[in-house]
Formats: structure tokens, C-alpha cells, sequence
């Protein structure tokens, strides 16, 4: 093909008129997201969609089975779930990042994003009532997974949990908590645990992690920056440092997870309402608790050992039901948080308030 | 003239060595495309088969409907499994493999023709060792697009600048390196044919060897060649500039600044638009340069593209590492030798390739209606 010069010139000029406009709008305010502001920022991973294929018919094994492929250090996301236990492990995940589950109640999807450290749960429905189910779109939003579904085929960044365009925009995804541990951990506290298979319908080499290592320092999930451009950038936290992101009544707060690892409880006031944070030891989790006691706020104290709380001094386990004492047996409300790198959570909420 | 042109495909081919090195670069290729799309796993230490026996294979029962499911541009999902040793799978797609096979051949065609040409000329190689090799690297690319993410770990995160910038162009790939594969194998083959006549193999490569000398003496450097130069150099310069723009690097302080700036700096303004002005004003020269140094050899597409790469690459040791350096009152080669300057040359080094792969590739394009017979002086 042979172009006159000037022919050639005037194409690369409107090449960089183009370029110019898909540009990510950043801002260096902290000023709250709208979906169109999301929506603008939606660059392409790479794959096309369900490229990353989601497990649809996943299938499940018995615990001693499961320790012909896992570790006792692996990645599983823990889900207990009204009487149903399952661990989903990170190693098969990675190739898949959304398992299409069901469980008594309805169903859930268990959605992982490798590149922002982020597993949770959604559950959803579309406008006439239809649960949804998800499909990986290929595509990125400050590095985040942007879900789809196969409903109304509505756009849902995992960390944000709002469908941003088509029939469902503005929908809100409700959260199921998952316990990001280890293989050992989660068998220990949970023996009877079925856990997701590798026969997941597709072949990949399941025994290799395509972005990084957990059992190495110096990998992606633990040094260096993002891939991909942010909307918005803080360093009061490195870059992959781990923080537990909560939602409520349109608000967000990222509490510290290493500063929970060493005081065990934090106590919090947020939008509203009265939250507690309890760091478990045996799973190195952290949950989010309503700490209201006979319908009022209440203060849980920390001796080290044991978690008590002000009103009545009983003794509560780490999963918020109380062991000992005038409330025994008595469970706290938890409310949905997930384990999240910083640079990702700020870049979606730079609103978001910090708790340390 | 195409019975002309597979005549000489089979002179080539008749070379034994043409022969066998084509056939092992096309084998290579074939296996390490396959091992870049993920179809052949090797995971030293790491135990793939989960515990099932070895060696062993398994079928997914709803193949017909998966083998055509994509899980990157042209790269397709595997229906079944080898499993040859515990470190050692291979993944079956058909698609796949049909794919690395034509790629493979394309390859190993157009070895073979240009070491057959070489060894037709007795001793002359010109650019013809260089134009398959290079023809063939945009297809090893494309099976990293299945997981870009991994591709720029690989190279380091600050590529993800332009990296990002490359998924666009990623599904392009492919086909890019098909039709360059296929038409250098095709415009090898066509100079051999104009410059042979069709009687005795004697005279033909008598001919064909003072007609080589000829393009080799080069003579006039044309007019056109510089201005050429300059248009793809500019056109290169606004890719290169693009990237320096979303590139940040450690400034002595402690900070970060936009390479764009630091480019301005060396004039000693701190505006980007400076930054630009004199980074264009750059290029454009550059590319005049590169018109009036190797035009003669960068008119047919595939060798313009491996110079402009080896130019750029120059370019990088001349500009990146020692004269910026040494005008912003650094040693030279400092940027490798500081650990967190490390990534910003490195940055600097894949800009500079692709600001040379542009200026070759936008010069052979604009160079295009000179073909090698009318070039004879």
C-alpha cells in the first residue's frame, strides 16, 4: 500500500486526536465516583469475553481428597454458608476468577480478582426478579475485574458491586463475606469442608499462578505498583498492602488489616451505624460485626486473649457468638466486608474514610 | 511468473542446508508458539496432573462446542490433555495447532528462501537473513495476548505505560505477521524471478549475482529517502512521545516527574509542550537520518523493519543512556547502573525499538512505489 506523504501525516495526525480522547479521566481530588466516571475508564485486559472462563457446573470434593493438589499454605476462600461449608482455592480461581454457585438460599457467585487481591460474594437480581449469574467481560477498571451478566448483560466492577450501564445500572449487588485463609487453617477449623475440584470443564495447568506468587515475597501480589492506569492514587498505605473494605448506606471505609492483626477488636461508629472489626487468629481473618447489644451500641475491649464486651462482660469468639457470660449463645450481625489491596479500593473510593 | 516464482521456491528448497534450517526454525517456531499460547505447560517442581497416573490424557465431553471457544484473539480453548510427565502437559486445541502449524511453515518458507537466495548468490547474504526472522516475531507476540497481565510482570511493571497502549493493537497481531510472512516470501521469491532470466541456471546466477552487487553499491542516495525519514520518524516520535508521556520516572529528590518533562529539561524548560516540541523535532531528524543512512536498504517491508528496530536500539545506547543522561548533569549509562532508574531505562529501551519499528515500517510504506528492478542504477 503506498500513501502520499501527506496522506500519511494527516493519519497519524487524527491517530493522536484519537489517542487523546482515551485518555483516563483522573483527578487528583478526593471527590466520589459516578458510574459514567467508571464507565469512561474501562480499558481492555486483554481477553475477550469469558475468555477467563467462570466455572459454571463447579464440582466438589472431599477433604482428604482435596490434599492431592493443595498445600497447607495455599490461598482458599472459606465459605460457610447456612450449613453448607466449601473452600474455593485461590490456585484454581486465578484461571477462572468467578465461580456461578448455588446454595439453599438462592445462588451466589464467588468472584475473585487477582490483580486487586479482592474475593467476594454476590448474590443479585434483575429488574423482573431473575437471579443473576456472571461472565468475565476481559475487561478492567483500575485494575478490578469487570464482571457482566447473562440476564440483562449490565457491566459490574467486582470492587464497586454496581452495575454501571445497560438495564441494571445503579443496581446494587448484595455481599456475602468470604474468609480469605489458608488450606491448613480452613481444615483445621472446618474438617467436614467440601472443596471446588479441578475438574472445572476447561484445562488449565491449575498448578501454576500466571501473576505472581503467595509463598514468595517480591511477586506481583506483594511488590511493585498496579498494571494498569488508577483514577485516583494515595500513599498512606503501600500500594498492595492488605485493608478490609465496608460499605454501608452509600459510604465506604477501609479498615487497616495489620493494624487489626494487633489490636484484635476496633471499635467504630460508621454512617450510622455501630461497627466492631474482630481480628480471628485461627484463620488470620478479620470480619465486620454490628455491635449492638439489647438494640444498643455496645464497646467490645480486647485483653489479648479474650474478646469481652463492656455491657455485660461476656466472652465472645472471634466469629462474633458469645461463648460465656449473660449473652451466651447470642450471635452479632456481621456485615459484609472483604480483604482488598489499597491502591485499588482508594482508586474506586477516594472518599472512602480510613480506620487504623 | 507464479510457476516462475515456485520454480524458485524449489531451487531453494532443493539446498540441503536451506532445507534443514528452514525445517528447524519451523519446528521451533511450531513449539514455541504452542508453549506461548499455554498449549505446552512446563512447570519444573510443580506436580500438573494432581495425582492422576503418568503418563495419561483426559477429553472434555463437550468438546465440539469448546474447541472454537476464544480465550484470546486467535488463540482458542483446549479440548484435551497430555499429560507426559509430572512437570511436562500439553493442552490440545486443534484450532491452535493448525494455527502454529501455518505460522511454523510461513517461518520456515521463508528461512528457507532467503539462505537459499544467499547461498544462490555464493556468499552475498544483503538482507536476507534478517527479513524471516524479524517477519515472524509479531506472531510469537500474539500468544501472549491471552494474558497480557502476564506479559507485562514479564516485562517489568512500568511497561504497563505502554503496554496498556499495546492491548489495542494486540488483536492485529496475527494477521500482521501472516501477511508479512506471506508477502516476504512472495517479494523474496519475485526478485529472484525479475532478476533471472529463464534460460540456463548458469546465466541465471551470473545475472542474479551482478544484479545483487548493484543494489549493494547502493549509489544515489535519494532526496526522497531523507523526507521519507523525516514523515516516519515524526510518525514514530508521536507513538514514542505518547508512551513518555504516561511514563513517570524518580526525579534526585525522591519524587517522580513525566519523562516528557525530564525531555524538557535538557533544554531547560520545565513545560511538557516544551517537552514535546523539542521530542518531535528529535524524531524527525532521527528519521531523516535514518532515510539518508540505510533508505537503500529499507525498501521492501520486512528488512525496513528489523533496521529501524537496530536503529532504534542505537538510538537508545546513543540518546537514552548517554547523551540525556550526560545534559541532565548525570554520568553516562546511569540509568542502568541507579536501581530505581533501572525500569525507566528499560521503559526508554522498548520506546525507542518501537519509535524504530515505526520509522522503518512508515518508510518502507512510503517508499513503496520504488520496487527493486526500476531501482537499477
Amino acid at each position: 500500500m503506498a500513501l502520499s506523504r501527506r496522506e500519511f501525516l494527516m493519519s497519524m495526525a487524527g491517530t493522536m486526536l484519537a489517542a487523546g480522547t482515551l485518555w483516563p479521566a483522573a483527578s487528583a481530588l478526593a471527590k466520589e465516583w459516578s458510574l459514567e466516571d467508571f464507565t469512561k475508564n474501562i480499558q481492555s485486559g486483554g481477553p475477550p469475553k469469558d475468555g477467563i472462563p467462570p466455572i459454571d457446573r463447579p464440582k466438589y470434593i472431599a477433604a482428604n481428597e482435596a490434599g492431592r493438589f493443595l498445600q497447607a499454605t495455599d490461598i482458599v476462600f472459606g465459605l460457610d454458608h447456612g450449613g453448607t461449608v466449601k473452600a474455593y482455592p485461590q490456585k484454581i480461581l486465578v484461571w477462572h476468577e468467578i465461580v456461578n454457585d448455588e446454595f439453599d438460599g438462592g445462588k451466589i457467585s464467588v468472584t475473585y480478582c487477582p490483580l486487586t487481591g479482592s474475593a467476594v460474594g454476590f448474590s443479585g437480581r434483575s429488574l423482573d426478579g431473575t437471579m443473576l449469574s456472571f461472565g468475565t467481560s476481559g475487561k478492567l477498571v483500575n485494575s478490578n475485574l469487570v464482571m457482566y451478566d447473562r440476564q440483562t448483560d449490565s457491566q459490574w466492577p467486582q470492587i464497586l458491586g454496581i452495575g454501571i450501564d445497560g438495564k441494571s445500572k445503579g443496581t446494587v449487588l448484595e455481599e456475602t463475606t468470604l474468609d480469605w485463609t489458608t488450606w491448613s487453617r480452613w481444615r483445621a477449623q472446618h474438617p467436614e469442608t467440601r472443596v471446588l475440584s479441578t475438574d472445572t470443564g476447561y484445562f488449565r495447568s491449575y498448578g501454576r499462578d500466571p501473576y505472581g506468587s503467595y509463598d514468595q515475597s517480591g511477586t506481583y501480589y506483594d511488590s511493585g505498583g498496579p498494571l494498569f492506569p488508577l483514577m485516583a492514587k494515595d500513599d498512606r498505605f503501600g500500594s498492595k498492602e492488605v485493608v478490609l473494605g465496608v460499605k454501608a448506606n452509600g459510604r465506604r471505609m477501609a479498615i487497616h488489616k495489620e493494624s487489626l492483626r494487633q489490636k484484635q477488636v476496633i471499635n467504630t461508629n460508621f454512617s450510622s451505624l455501630p461497627l466492631i472489626a474482630i481480628y480471628d487468629r485461627e484463620l488470620d481473618v478479620g470480619r465486620v460485626f454490628i455491635r449492638e447489644l439489647r438494640g444498643k451500641p455496645s464497646t467490645f475491649v480486647s485483653d489479648g486473649n479474650r474478646i469481652l464486651d463492656k455491657l455485660t462482660h461476656s466472652e465472645w469468639t472471634a466469629g462474633g457468638r458469645a461463648s460465656a457470660g449473660k449473652l451466651e449463645g447470642s450471635r452479632l450481625k456481621q456485615h459484609p466486608s472483604y480483604d482488598v489491596m489499597w491502591f485499588a479500593w482508594y482508586a474506586f473510593f477516594p472518599e472512602t474514610e480510613v480506620v487504623t | 511468473m507464479f510457476r516462475r516464482s515456485l520454480n524458485h521456491l524449489s531451487d531453494c528448497l532443493r539446498d540441503r542446508v536451506a532445507r534443514r534450517v528452514g525445517l528447524s526454525i519451523g519446528v521451533t517456531f511450531v513449539l514455541l508458539y504452542l508453549y506461548s499460547v499455554g498449549n505446552i505447560v512446563i512447570s519444573l517442581g510443580a506436580d500438573l496432573a494432581f495425582g492422576r497416573p503418568i503418563p495419561g490424557a483426559s477429553v472434555l465431553s463437550d468438546w465440539p462446542s469448546k474447541m472454537w471457544q476464544p480465550t484470546a484473539p486467535f488463540v482458542w480453548e483446549p479440548v484435551a490433555a497430555v499429560y507426559l510427565t509430572r512437570s511436562v502437559t500439553l493442552f490440545v486445541s486443534v484450532p491452535n495447532s493448525l494455527l502454529a502449524l501455518l505460522l511454523g511453515t510461513l517461518v520456515g518458507l521463508n528461512m528457507a528462501v532467503a539462505i537459499g537466495r544467499a547461498r544462490i548468490m555464493a556468499g552475498q547474504a544483503g538482507g536476507g537473513y534478517m527479513s524471516g526472522f524479524f517477519s515472524s516475531l509479531p506472531a510469537l507476540l500474539t500468544g501472549f495476548t491471552c494474558c497480557v497481565p502476564t506479559v507485562i510482570l514479564a516485562l517489568g511493571s512500568l511497561a504497563a505505560g505502554f503496554s496498556v497502549a499495546a492491548i489495542a493493537v494486540a488483536p492485529y497481531f496475527l494477521p500482521l505477521a501472516v501477511i508479512a510472512l506471506v508477502a516476504n516470501l512472495l517479494w523474496s521469491l519475485r526478485q529472484l524471478s525479475c532478476a533471472l532470466p529463464t534460460t540456463g541456471t548458469k546465466n541465471r546466477v551470473q545475472t542474479f549475482v551482478k544484479y545483487e552487487q548493484k543494489i549493494q553499491r547502493g549509489g544515489i542516495i535519494m532526496r526522497s529517502d531523507i523526507m521519507n525519514g523525516i514523515a516516519a520518524g515524526l510518525a514514530g516520535g508521536v507513538v514514542f512521545g505518547l508512551m513518555m508521556q504516561m511514563m513517570t520516572a524518580p526525579t534526585p529528590d525522591g519524587g517522580r516527574m513525566p519523562m516528557m518533562a525530564m525531555v524538557a529539561q535538557v533544554v531547560g524548560s520545565d513545560s511538557i509542550a516544551v517537552g514535546w516540541i523539542y521530542h518531535l523535532f528529535n524524531s524527525a531528524v532521527i528519521g531523516g537520518l535514518f532515510g539518508w543512512l540505510l533508505g537503500a536498504r529499507a525498501h521492501s517491508s520486512a528488512p525496513a523493519l528489523a533496521w529501524g528496530a537496530a536503529y532504534g536500539f542505537v538510538w537508545w545506547i546513543l540518546g537514552g543512556l548517554i547523551l540525556m543522561p550526560v545534559l541532565l548533569g548525570m554520568p553516562a549509562f546511569a540509568p542502568l547502573m541507579m536501581e530505581p532508574m533501572r525500569m525507566v531505562a528499560f521503559g526508554s529501551l522498548v520506546g525507542h525499538v518501537i519509535y524504530g519499528v515505526i520509522l522503518g515500517g512508515g518508510f518502507a510504506m512510503l517508499a513503496h512505489g520504488l520496487t527493486g528492478v526500476t531501482r537499477r542504477v
